[in-house]
């Protein structure tokens, strides 16, 4: 099963340009083209209605740590975001939503949300406040 | 008369970019004047996010002036569940506060009467606001041609139809409350397309367990205008026919054809039932400004689109995003946040003069609530096709396997996440 995901990874590393400078290179520079940059930003940002703005997930204090606080995707290396969508994707993974959503991307997308998210800054941030109902709202 | 120009905010705007830049060193360089004004008409979901994501992906140099005609944000996702009674309505509702202090939104409460596009300017109820570039995010209107018995608000006080969360919704909560045990709730389905697919049948199912719990002799009658459950079908089916077997009755093809206001009695083509608590959700279409502004054709209610920028097809300069837009997929609040992330991307592009994205893909995640701790869900790729010039489903998509608690879980932290998503 574990091999699946790895041969997937090697496989995903060879056939994306975007990622032949890095192989080899953890902490190297991440490029993408312009036409990539453009396309991973809108597609990583429809991930953050469950996964928070920039994967940034909020966190909620006393929530529980795999439900009511989703996972947090910002900061995470490349390798281990690549393996877990590769893994969602071939159903070595379980996973409850993920497989659906990993299988209406392509492995250059998945490798390009793996690279996004891993150049994140990890903020933490609570909830969003809310407030009182005023009368007055239409 | 003209608006002046607010120089405080913008200033304020600046100096918060300013901050974000400071903290990301490799970032500032790409720091430049403002390129223009974008003014943003609404500020549910769509308009909001739109607003946020300007001012994230110009870095600042695109003025982005939010109006909207409430001064709080009333989330429709999870409204149903102020109806089963685990959520308040004070739970669901936020400020404008964080949009305008972290991104430099300017922030304005008015109503927009409205839209000249050759000159480029609104109007609004206290001034005029010109524009480089317009988006136009009015949500739906309610269409009571047909139901003039219920346009007032004294009518809907006694039917109310809170498919826009609000005080209709603690209204609708307050009569359930006030029913006495062994009442009967009937509610519609309009014919499709609506916001929220699977609102109502969430919705039968939120009152359901709150009777369920507290008032097993009451009954839940569904009346759907359409041929059958038109989201998540064998889920709901399948709850409707065991969870509430004997509380919930759904009737497909049943459009309500006559309202006796006074007595609560619906009639559909084939029966007359008599409602102790009537919810009716009337048919919808574009936001009234969207129709006045020329952006829906002639007998045609939803508005027509470029899929990769979302300006209108028919008023150049004027985008339209969330469920005024006719992309025939759910509109959802997901969706509206996606439509608004491919918007302010392309117009950000557009303005610095680059080209958008050729093949826009997003995904939609969307939860209902069976009860107050079990959940479902659909889930689903969308891509760009080229061919057809719209967003079409991708592979892979689909829906729980049943309700279950994991996904309640899931479904509260995706409000949370889609809350500070679009408003801080």
């Amino acid at each position: 099963m574990k091999n699946a995901s790895s041969f997937c990874l090697l496989l995903v590393s060879l056939i994306t340009p975007s990622l032949w400078p890095i192989i080899g290179h953890a902490d190297g520079v991440f490029a993408f083209s312009p036409e990539q940059a453009i396309h991973v930003r809108t597609l990583a940002a429809s991930c953050a209605a469950c996964h928070g703005t920039q994967g940034n997930a909020m966190v909620k204090e006393g929530g529980n740590t795999s439900e009511e606080n989703n996972p947090v995707l910002a900061g995470r290396t490349r390798e281990d975001l690549l393996s877990k969508l590769l893994g969602f994707r071939d159903g070595t993974r379980k996973a409850t939503i993920m497989h659906q959503h990993s299988r209406g991307l392509s492995l250059e997308e998945i490798d390009l949300l793996a690279t996004h998210f891993s150049m994140q800054i990890r903020v933490i941030r609570p909830p969003l406040s809310p407030q009182k109902l005023e009368a007055e709202h239409g | 008369m003209a608006e002046p120009f607010n120089r405080r905010a913008f200033i304020k705007a600046i100096g918060a970019t300013g901050l974000v830049l400071a903290s990301r060193p490799s970032l500032a360089m790409a720091s430049k004047p403002p390129m223009g004004r974008v003014v943003i008409v609404g500020g549910g979901y769509a308009g909001a996010t739109a607003a946020k994501y300007l001012r994230l992906w110009s870095l600042g140099a695109i003025e982005v002036v939010l109006v909207e005609a409430n001064r709080q944000f009333v989330s429709c996702p999870m409204s149903n569940l102020v109806l089963g009674g685990s959520k308040s309505i004070n739970d669901l509702t936020f400020g404008y506060e964080a949009l305008q202090a972290n991104h430099g939104v300017i922030f304005r409460h008015d109503t927009v009467t409205a839209i000249d596009a050759a000159a480029k300017h609104i109007t609004m109820l206290g001034g005029t606001l010109s524009y480089d570039r317009l988006i136009v995010a009015p949500g739906v209107d309610f269409n009571y041609q047909e139901w003039p018995m219920l346009a007032s608000l004294d009518a809907q006080k006694q039917v109310p139809h809170a498919w826009k969360a609000g005080w209709q919704t603690v209204n609708l909560r307050q009569q359930l409350e006030t029913m006495a045990d062994g009442g009967v709730f009937v509610m519609n389905v309009p014919k499709a397309p609506y916001r929220c697919p699977p609102g109502p049948y969430e919705r039968a199912c939120q009152v359901a367990s709150y009777f369920k719990q507290h008032k097993a002799k009451s009954k839940v009658i569904v009346l759907d205008a359409n041929a059958e459950i038109i989201s998540k079908k064998g889920l709901f089916a399948k709850v409707f026919n065991e969870t509430y077997a004997g509380i919930i009755d759904y009737r497909p093809d049943n459009a309500i054809s006559h309202i006796n206001l006074a007595t609560k009695t619906v009639s559909t083509e084939f029966d007359s039932v008599k409602a102790d608590v009537l919810n009716f959700i009337p048919p919808q279409r574009a936001g009234k400004i969207a129709q006045e502004a020329g952006l829906t054709e002639k007998d045609y209610p939803w508005c027509d689109v470029n899929f990769l920028t979302y300006e209108s097809k028919l008023v150049p300069d004027v985008y339209v995003l969330g469920d005024s837009v006719a992309a025939g997929l759910p509109k959802s609040a997901h969706m509206a946040t996606n439509q608004a992330k491919v918007c302010a991307s392309a117009i950000v592009q557009l303005m610095s003069g680059s080209l958008p994205d050729v093949a826009p893909v997003f995904a939609n995640t969307c939860y209902s609530f069976i009860n107050d701790h079990a959940a479902m869900h659909v889930a689903n790729v969308y891509r760009y096709d080229a061919g057809k010039k719209m967003m079409v489903s991708a592979e892979g998509g689909g829906v729980s396997i049943s309700p279950n608690e994991k996904e309640a879980g899931y479904a509260h932290a995706w409000a949370n996440n889609i809350w500070a998503d679009t408003l801080s």
